[in-house]
């Protein structure tokens, strides 16, 4: 009985690293005034990742609100964002209301 | 571009390593732009509707026009003058560039004093903002290159055709005022990416100051869907500029 707490804790320990381990990272490029690409699924706890790529600003809202960049994106800027509710969240610019993505969190 | 690096934005979140990490490719970034464009415009419902104008006097809507028609004489004269024989140099069109925004940063910035509609309100504020984001990098990449921009008859034409829809903008109030502003600036958008297209790409030797242009174009054609639907909403038309953004 004594070994079996320290061993539940080293397999839970193991887990959660196993689990960090798998998080990924999932680019979207704000290029051209779009999004792309322009859906994106990931898992909850993976990361998502925006790069201003275009000479113009940009800015990123989730329509459920859900994420935000709190301030514009200047060129070459990136905001990241942890995916933690799962379903799907359509976003858009507010700058360039044209541009809109989707992030699928599964 | 390199002028761009530094820029950085306040709740920006510095990229990791992205060794191992996925990177999923788009399709065709303006093609998605020009597609959402679409939908934009044929989803946009008549939310802005109460904002135009349900009538204008004869005198604003003459006055209008005159705008519009300054706008596409000043760019018309662009065009020639950028298309003569040998086309335009670098450094004419580095001048152009800085031209063309300038003159849309001085309209928007008197619109935005002017206007009493909220949303030619943010249209004006995005055009400062855009504007002004590529004239600094249009700046900075002259200063890299060495380049002095130089005066030239397309420079000249759109800085006067400025002027004149200033002037013009000067003389009108409310609704009239909102209408000229809008018409100008679809006029304005038309004849640019037109120039874009025809003169600049075309002749721009340097591959830098080519894909400053090229990235440009991108914000221009938003500018102009943004411009014709904010034109149509203030002339009774049903169109939402900003249908995007509501939430």
């Amino acid at each position: 009985m004594k070994l079996a707490a320290p061993r539940a804790a080293f397999l839970a320990a193991l887990a959660l690293v196993a689990g960090a381990a798998q998080a990924k990272v999932y680019f979207v490029h704000a290029r051209g005034a779009a999004f792309a690409p322009k859906t994106v699924e990931v898992r909850a706890g993976d990361t998502v990742e925006w790069k201003n790529e275009d000479i113009f600003p940009h800015n990123i809202l989730a329509r459920d609100k859900s994420f935000a960049s709190k301030k514009d994106l200047e060129p070459e800027t990136k905001f990241r964002w942890v995916a933690k509710t799962k379903g799907s969240h359509p976003y858009f610019c507010t700058l360039h209301p044209v541009m809109t993505g989707t992030i699928v969190v599964k | 571009m390199g002028a761009a690096a530094g820029q950085a934005g306040h709740d920006v979140a510095q990229g990791a390593s992205s060794a191992g990490h996925e990177m999923a490719q788009g399709a065709s970034a303006a093609g998605s732009a020009m597609a959402d464009a679409g939908m934009q415009a044929a989803n946009a419902a008549g939310g802005a509707a109460h904002d135009a104008a349900s009538s204008a006097s004869t005198a604003a809507s003459s006055a209008a026009s005159d705008v519009k028609e300054g706008a596409s004489s000043a760019a018309g004269a662009a065009k020639d003058a950028a298309g003569a024989s040998s086309g335009p140099t670098d450094p004419q069109i580095a001048a152009i560039v800085v031209a063309a925004n300038k003159v849309d940063i001085e309209a928007a910035q008197y619109a935005k004093k002017h206007t009493k509609n909220a949303k030619v309100k943010q249209f004006a504020n995005l055009m400062i903002k855009d504007h002004t984001s590529v004239n600094k990098q249009a700046v900075a990449l002259v200063t890299k290159l060495g380049v002095t921009p130089e005066e030239n008859d397309t420079s000249k034409s759109l800085t006067d055709g400025g002027k004149q829809n200033l002037d013009n903008l000067k003389t009108l109030k409310g609704k009239d005022f909102d209408k000229a502003y809008a018409e100008h600036e679809v006029a304005y958008h038309e004849q640019v990416l037109k120039a874009i297209d025809d003169t600049l790409i075309p002749n721009a030797k340097n591959e830098e100051l080519k894909d400053l242009i090229t990235k440009v174009r991108p914000a221009i054609q938003t500018h102009l869907d943004h411009a014709k639907m904010m034109s149509t909403a203030l002339s009774g038309g049903s169109a939402d500029a900003t249908d995007g953004m509501k939430k």
